[in-house]
């Protein structure tokens, strides 16, 4: 069985996103996964930043305050081990649940 | 999961800074968010506002994420600690009433722990307290008391030398009363001081430096060395005021001269077991001096100090416990002892001995419960209170609730106000608990200095709190939180906020349950307190029967004679030293006993041979003693039938016996007991002696003050030996003027037997009366603080429920009810609980006679109620009725209160 929801997803597209880009601010996450989703998804400021706070409590995130060239300051989030592992289960997670999803559909 | 705990816990400490972060955080997406607005070609202005459009709240949001970091909620729990001190605070009259009834019940509860904490947790202030062993032996004798703990001095050499699990082996004997002159004064002034026999590292392995002077040295540990001595921190301040030039003097002790070379420190009070202070310290080279007797260094079965002991680093206590206990056997073996330990335990040092006997410790259980009932009773009216109070406040709480709080928020709020509350109450019971420990330390340590038995030893009883009492009481307010607390505030959280703002007819179904629990509570009260009240009442009536008891025997004119004869005296000596006391003028004769009475005696198995040869055996076995013929004369304890021994049977130890009156009825109703046999067991090796019945003496209470032994049997025993028993004397004329004589002419016998006499009423019948009226004046005092907390309670109850029903009675009165009418019915209501907990404070004082009544079948158990009835009819009927009255004047006020509505006005209100 496959679990999700959509706490899970949003998890799974933050994890992604850092694998991806190694270490980002809540910002650019927002604006990667817009880009990178070819504008299809929107991520909620309201549920971001609890999400983030949250994996980092649980070991998954860790972060920094970076002064970046506009002399601003900006906390940067980066994948940890276990927030590593945590992508991969999450990974096939959703695979599941989409490979589930099309069975359904096709279903006759 | 450490790591995540530890993090938010961090986090919680910083919380400002995690705000800051937060906001930081949160400002620095917004500049971005708005700096990308305008590089999409908006104003300034526009793209700082579709920015904080699609931010959202910026306070919900941080909210949010605040609680993420903040998972644990102790900051909340801050805050609602918080608001309900700030409950407190406006509801004075509240907080006082429930703080004070709370202070009551904890203060009871504290200073109990803070008596058991001194008597059998604290460490003594000693070095390194808490590493400090004490030595009990389980010996295959099975005795027990004093006897586990003392060990002979070569014994103890073994151990030290021998024991590689210990380190600091330290020996201590007990107090020696030893008449000694100060120095300066010319040798007429002879007090009497107590001393202590003490191995040479006793000072320096548990004493922190000196007051003066130094402490032994090693080479004053051997016989024959320079006699000196240590005297006690609280005797040199009393006796010579501080004196620093008292170092190097010479005191004489005994008839010897010894030199005073140091003073204890300050805190220095011993090393207990009991913990009574000596004045001086002395090593064992000063022993012929202090306790004259055969040299304890060549006396192997002469057990005369205990051992205090440290582990070595890194030794397990059982691993200690082990060597000790083959270093015994071995020892014991070679020398051909009987007895030999067969385990051995180490028990952290505390001021008393034998606290981990399963008696004491049974003892102790059953008064905290007793105690604990008391705060039952106050946790009882805080609920009910709360109830009371959270009726008003139903309102206020659907209101929370309404705005969307949740209901796991609000039990944790209305849980931590009781915590507030119970904080505040066990607060101020632990500062009433320190008043009261001390006062009790006073009294008791006055009382027991007072004991003649005791002869003026500096008692100490560590009666002050410390970090153990204060953890007890923070525990135990903790606990009475929650069991006050848990209910109202499950009740009260569970509020539907829709009908509880609307209307109050529409809870009454929960008013009803509630109503219920506060009867039930009102119940129970009324029965744990009419309970208290009858063991009290019970208790009472045997004080009371104690003060005119009659033991059955004489006690002021029976002195006995403890002495100091050495391990093993010769016959010859001992009948010397008896000749001596039988001819001197003022002794009107001597006897010989197994042990004087209420000191212990024998249970021994016994066989009744009936007229027709049957046999039975008397269940539980016959209490009994062995005594010289002079004993009933001695005693006068007339013989009632047949005769007492002669001489020559009781140098023979013939097979005869005299019975109690009270035996001879139970085993031979109606037949004449002279000439009957009975048979004993007397080592309980199943090896049955037959004995002939040849006398009955009047019943007596020799096993206890509390009963006439139920039966009890007198065999002979020889009038010339006193070795293993005690010598009871007889005086005529001024007791004391006697005992005086007495005492002079031994000592002109020989200086080493030190006699002691004590009267029989000074001795065993003094304590078993203090014990006596000790155990009634707890007693009264619990059922005196449980009854008002029980009148206060129904008054509670009762004056809520008028005022809850102040609208319904004005109506009945409206519609022509009587004031009669009203007053019978909230009576009615109000005694309906008390009648229920009537009946089940009689059940429970009912079953609790019987099972302490069942108890008396052993015949040794003593009788708290001196023989009154365990079904006294005035103290059941009489007390119930009593408290029974008690709540009727409680309900009656609210009640009267009731009646005096009127009925307009009350219909008018609200």
């Amino acid at each position: 069985m496959a679990r999700n929801d959509l706490q899970g997803t949003l998890d799974l597209l933050v994890l992604k996103t850092l694998s991806q880009v190694r270490s980002l601010h809540g910002y650019g996450i927002v604006q990667h996964i817009q880009r990178a989703s070819s504008e299809l998804l929107q991520v909620e400021e309201g549920s971001l930043y609890p999400a983030l706070h949250r994996m980092e409590q649980s070991g998954w995130l860790s972060s920094e305050w970076v002064v970046n060239e506009g002399k601003r300051r900006a906390k940067y989030y980066s994948l940890t081990e276990v927030g590593r592992t945590q992508l991969v289960e999450a990974e096939q997670n959703w695979e599941q649940l989409m490979k589930g999803v099309e069975n359904m559909l096709r279903f006759a | 999961m450490t790591v995540r705990l530890l993090k938010r816990l961090a986090g919680l400490l910083r919380r400002s800074r995690v705000d800051q972060d937060i906001d930081d955080e949160l400002l620095s997406h917004l500049e971005m968010r708005t700096a990308d607005n305008i590089a999409e070609g908006m104003t300034e202005e526009e793209a700082g506002h579709a920015a904080r459009l699609r931010f959202g709240n910026p306070i919900v949001l941080k909210e949010k994420v605040q609680s993420v970091d903040l998972a644990l909620g102790f900051a909340d729990f801050v805050g609602d600690l918080r608001y309900a001190l700030r409950g407190c605070v406006r509801n004075p009259s509240f907080t006082a009433l429930a703080a004070l009834t709370l202070s009551l019940g904890i203060c009871m509860n504290a200073t109990f722990f803070a008596v058991y904490n001194g008597v059998a947790l604290k460490p003594l202030p000693v070095k390194d307290a808490h590493e400090l062993f004490r030595v009990q032996q389980y010996l295959a004798s099975g005795t027990t008391g004093d006897a586990q703990f003392f060990v002979s001095w070569p014994q103890y050499i073994d151990y030290r030398d021998h024991c590689r699990s210990l380190s600091d082996v330290i020996a201590a004997s007990s107090l020696f009363p030893v008449p000694a002159n100060l120095p300066g004064d010319s040798g007429h002034a002879t007090t009497t001081l107590h001393a202590q026999i003490v191995s040479a590292n006793y000072f320096p392995s548990l004493a922190n430096g000196t007051s003066a002077g130094r402490f032994f040295l090693p080479v004053e540990n051997e016989a024959g060395a320079e006699p000196v001595i240590v005297l006690s921190f609280p005797y040199w301040q009393r006796a010579l005021h501080g004196d620093l030039s008292i170092i190097g003097k010479t005191i004489k002790v005994n008839g010897s001269f010894a030199t005073i070379v140091g003073v204890a420190p300050r805190e220095f009070i011993g090393t207990g077991a009991p913990p009574l202070i000596p004045d001086f310290w002395a090593p064992i080279s000063m022993q012929p001096v202090i306790a004259p007797s055969a040299p304890w260094l060549e006396s192997p079965d002469n057990a005369q100090v205990q051992i205090l002991a440290r582990l070595q680093p890194g030794m397990a206590r059982s691993n200690a416990e082990s060597e000790l206990l083959l270093l015994d056997q071995h020892w014991r073996i070679a020398r051909h002892f009987e007895d030999k330990a067969i385990a051995v335990s180490l028990w952290r040092a505390t001021f008393f001995g034998d606290t981990n006997a399963s008696w004491f410790r049974g003892v102790i259980g059953l008064l905290m419960a007793v105690i604990g009932l008391v705060l039952l009773i106050v946790c009882a009216n805080l609920t009910n209170m709360l109830l009371a109070r959270g009726n008003m406040r139903r309102h206020e709480i659907a209101i929370r609730r309404a705005l969307g709080a949740s209901r796991m928020r609000l039990l944790r709020q209305l849980l931590t106000e009781c915590l507030a509350l119970a904080l505040i109450g066990g607060g101020l019971g632990l500062v009433l608990s320190i008043w009261t420990s001390r006062v009790l330390q006073v009294m008791l340590t006055e009382l027991v200095e007072s004991l003649p038995m005791f002869g003026g030893v500096v008692f100490t009883l560590p009666l002050s709190p410390d970090y153990r009492v204060v953890a007890y009481t923070l525990l135990l307010s903790l606990f009475t939180a929650m069991v006050f607390g848990l209910y109202p505030a499950l009740q009260f959280s569970q509020a539907d906020p829709g009908s509880a703002l609307k209307d109050e007819a529409a809870s009454a179904g929960q008013q009803v349950g509630r109503s219920r629990l506060r009867n039930s509570l009102v119940g129970g009260q009324f029965a744990v307190s009419l309970f208290l009240l009858i063991c009290a009442g019970l208790l009472l009536q045997g004080l009371r029967r104690s003060l005119s008891v009659d033991p059955g025997f004489e006690t002021r004119q029976v002195f006995t004679a403890n002495l100091n004869a050495g391990p093993n005296p010769s016959r010859t000596f001992q009948r010397r030293v008896l000749d001596r006391l039988r001819s001197v003028r003022g002794v009107a004769s001597v006897a010989i006993s197994f042990k004087a009475p209420g000191t212990g005696t024998f249970t021994r198995p016994l066989i009744i041979e009936g007229s027709r040869n049957s046999e039975k055996e008397l269940p539980g076995g016959s209490l009994g003693t062995i005594v010289s013929p002079d004993y009933f004369r001695t005693m006068s304890v007339p013989i009632l039938r047949g005769r007492v021994f002669t001489e020559e049977e009781a140098e023979t130890l013939a097979p005869v016996a005299v019975l109690s009156e009270a035996s001879a009825r139970m085993f031979w109703q109606h037949d004449d007991p002279i000439g009957q046999h009975i048979k004993l067991d007397l080592k309980g090796d199943n090896n049955w002696r037959e004995f002939e019945v040849i006398g009955i003496a009047r019943d007596a209470r020799n096993t206890n003050l509390t009963r006439v032994d139920p039966t009890y049997f007198y065999l002979p025993t020889d009038s010339n030996t006193f070795a293993d028993a005690t010598i009871l004397i007889r005086l005529q004329g001024d007791p004391r003027q006697s005992a005086r004589a007495v005492a002079d002419s031994l000592n002109e016998m020989d200086r080493t037997l030190q006699p002691s006499l004590l009267s029989l009423e000074d001795g065993q019948i003094r304590i078993q009366r203090l014990l006596t009226e000790m155990l009634g004046t707890f007693a009264g005092l619990l059922a005196a603080l449980s009854l008002p907390l029980a009148a206060v309670g129904i008054y509670g109850v009762i004056a809520f429920l008028v005022s809850q029903r102040t609208r319904e009675i004005g109506l009945r009165m409206a519609l022509g009810a009587t004031r009669g009418d009203v007053l019978r019915l909230i009576l009615r209501q109000g005694m309906r609980p008390v009648i229920f907990g009537a009946g089940l404070g009689l059940l429970l004082s009912l079953a609790a006679s019987t099972v302490v009544h069942a108890f008396l079948v052993f015949p040794g158990v003593p009788d708290m109620l001196f023989g009154g009835q365990f079904f006294d009819p005035f103290s059941f009927v009489g007390l119930t009725c009593f408290l029974g009255s008690v709540a009727l004047l409680a309900s009656y006020i609210p009640a009267r209160r009731a009646m005096r509505i009127e009925p307009m006005a009350a219909l008018r209100t609200e």
